[in-house]
C-alpha cells in the first residue's frame, strides 16, 4: 500500500483526466462497477480494461508502477476463484471482475486527490465521519513517515529480519505501541488547535485545480460505454 | 484481521446491499450514542486511530503473508461506537486502493466493526476478573478473532446461497424466475475454509500476542490511553 505515491500522482500530475471533476470520475467508477456486477462475459471485462488502460495512457501516469496495485484484488480473487465450483461463472471471470473494478478505482484515486473524494461524501455521510476521514488522510502521512524512520533505524541495527517472526513481533509491538502514543499526543495537539480555531464541525475542502465540464465528459462517457456494452453483450 | 478481501462483483447484490444497510444503521446508532460536543472533541482521535489501523495493515510481518488489523485495540482505546466509525473509515480507505471491493465496504465494516465491539466487551469482562492487563488483551483479541473469522466465513457462505432460498425456503422455487437474485458463484465452502483456516490460525496467534505487546508498551509509557490508572506507570 503506498498512499503517498498515489497522492503525489493525484496532486502533481496534469492531464485530461486530472482536469475532469471528481463527481464525473466517481460516476465513472460507479458505472464500471455496475457493469462488473451485472456482467459475466469475458469480452466485457477485456473491453472495459482496454478503455481504462487508454484512459491511464492519456493521463500522464506511470501505468507500469500503478497497475501492480490491482494485484491485491487479483491475489484475493484467486482464493475465491480456486474455491469456485462453477455455477455459471468461471474463475477467469471472477479474476477479471476483481481486476476491472480495482483498475477503475485506481484511475479515480491517481487522478483525484482524496480530500476531493471525501468532500463529495459530505452529501451522504455525517460531518463527523468526513472530518475524521480528512484527519485520517492527513495523519496517515505524518505517522507513516515516523514509522518508516523507526523501521529504517531498526534495520540498520539488524533488529528486523524477515525470518525472525517472534522477534519481529516483539519489535513491531514496540514500534506500533510507540506509534499509538505518538498518535494520541498528535490527536491531543490537533484537538486543541481545532478548538482554538473555532471548530464546530465541517472542515473546509478547497479545490486544488479548476475543473472543466468539457473534460468531465470523458470519464462519464467511458463509464457509460462500459455499462452499455455490459447490458447488451 | 477478519477483513473480507473480496473484490467487487463476486458477492450478490442483495448481500452487499444488506451490508451497507446494516453499516448505515450501526453508524447511525454510533453517532446518536455519541453526543455532538464529545464527537467534535474526538474527531482528531477517531481519525488518527483509523490512520494507525491503516498503518498496522501496511506493515508485513516477515515471510507470513499477514498484517495486523488492530480492530480490538481500537475498540479498547476508542470504545465500541467510535471504534465502529474507525472500522468504517479504514475499510473505506482500503477499498479506495483496491484492497477489497467498494461494494464490500458495508459487509467489511459489519465484520471489522463487530471485532471492535466484541473485543471491547470481552476485554472489559476479562479485565474485571483479573488485575492483570496483558492477559485480558490477549484473550479478548484471540476470542474475538475466532468469533469474527467464523462470522466472516459465515458471511461468505451465506452470500453464495440464493437469497430467495435463505429467505423463503421451499417457496423460493415459485419466485426464482421472476427475481434476479441468483448467486454468480457456487462456492465450495469446504475448499474456502481449507484455504482460510490455517492462515487464520497463525494470524490469530500473531494478532493476539502483538496486541498484548503493544498494550504492554503503552502501559509502560501512557497507561491512561488503555484506561489503566496512572499508578500502572510505577510498576
Amino acid at each position: 500500500m503506498d498512499i503517498a505515491f498515489i497522492d503525489n500522482l493525484a496532486y502533481n500530475r496534469d492531464s485530461v483526466m486530472h482536469r475532469a471533476s471528481a463527481v464525473s470520475k466517481v460516476l465513472m467508477v460507479a458505472l464500471v462497477i455496475a457493469a462488473v456486477v451485472i456482467s459475466t462475459e469475458v469480452v466485457v471485462f477485456i473491453m472495459a480494461l482496454a478503455f481504462l488502460l487508454m484512459a491511464f495512457l492519456i493521463s500522464n501516469l506511470p501505468v507500469l508502477r500503478i497497475l501492480p496495485f490491482a494485484g491485491y484484488a487479483l491475489v484475493f480473487s484467486l482464493v475465491f476463484a480456486v474455491s469456485s465450483t462453477g455455477g455459471g461463472i468461471t474463475p477467469l471471470v471472477i479474476m477479471l471482475k476483481a481486476v476491472t473494478a480495482a483498475v477503475a478505482m485506481l484511475l479515480l484515486i491517481t487522478t483525484t486527490p482524496y480530500p476531493q473524494i471525501f468532500a463529495l461524501g459530505r452529501k451522504i455521510f455525517p460531518t463527523i465521519l468526513i472530518d475524521a476521514m480528512l484527519v485520517t488522510y492527513r495523519s496517515f502521512f505524518i505517522l507513516m513517515e515516523q514509522v518508516e524512520r523507526v523501521i529504517i533505524a531498526l534495520r540498520m541495527r539488524g533488529a528486523y529480519s524477515p525470518l525472525r517472526v517472534a522477534g519481529n513481533l516483539n519489535i513491531m509491538g514496540k514500534v506500533i505501541g510507540h506509534g499509538f502514543i505518538h498518535a494520541w499526543e498528535l490527536s491531543e495537539n490537533m484537538q486543541n488547535a481545532m478548538l482554538i480555531r473555532g471548530y464546530r464541525g465541517g472542515m473546509p475542502v478547497s479545490a486544488t485545480r479548476k475543473y472543466s465540464i468539457k473534460y468531465s465528459l470523458l470519464p462519464v462517457l467511458l463509464g457509460a460505454s462500459v455499462l452499455v456494452v455490459a447490458v447488451f453483450a | 484481521m477478519s477483513h473480507i478481501h473480496l473484490p467487487d462483483g463476486v458477492i450478490p447484490v442483495f448481500w452487499w446491499v444488506v451490508g451497507y444497510v446494516l453499516t448505515a444503521a450501526m453508524l447511525g446508532l454510533a453517532i446518536s450514542r455519541t453526543n455532538s460536543t464529545e464527537a467534535r472533541r474526538k474527531v482528531p482521535l477517531l481519525g488518527i486511530i483509523a490512520a494507525v489501523m491503516l498503518i498496522g495493515q501496511s506493515i508485513p510481518l516477515g515471510f507470513i503473508p499477514f498484517h495486523l488489523g488492530l480492530a480490538v485495540l481500537a475498540g479498547i482505546i476508542l470504545g465500541p461506537w467510535l471504534g465502529f466509525m474507525a472500522a468504517f473509515i479504514s475499510n473505506m480507505f482500503l477499498a479506495l486502493i483496491g484492497h477489497g471491493g467498494i461494494t464490500v465496504v458495508g459487509l467489511n465494516t459489519v465484520v471489522v466493526g463487530s471485532e471492535v465491539i466484541i473485543g471491547y466487551l470481552l476485554y472489559n469482562i476479562f479485565r474485571r476478573a483479573t488485575v492483570e492487563h496483558i492477559l485480558p488483551v490477549i484473550l479478548a483479541t484471540a476470542l474475538t478473532l475466532i468469533i469474527t473469522i467464523a462470522f466472516m466465513i459465515g458471511v461468505v457462505a451465506i452470500a453464495q446461497v440464493n437469497p430467495a432460498l435463505v429467505l423463503m425456503g421451499e417457496d423460493a422455487g415459485a419466485i426464482k424466475d421472476s427475481v434476479v437474485v441468483d448467486s454468480p458463484v457456487a462456492l465450495s465452502l469446504r475448499r474456502f475454509v481449507t484455504i482460510i483456516v490455517p492462515v487464520a490460525a497463525i494470524g490469530i496467534a500473531i494478532e493476539a500476542f502483538a496486541t498484548g505487546l503493544i498494550v504492554r508498551f503503552i502501559l509502560g509509557v501512557r497507561p491512561e490511553i488503555v484506561g489503566a490508572p496512572a499508578r500502572e506507570r510505577e510498576r
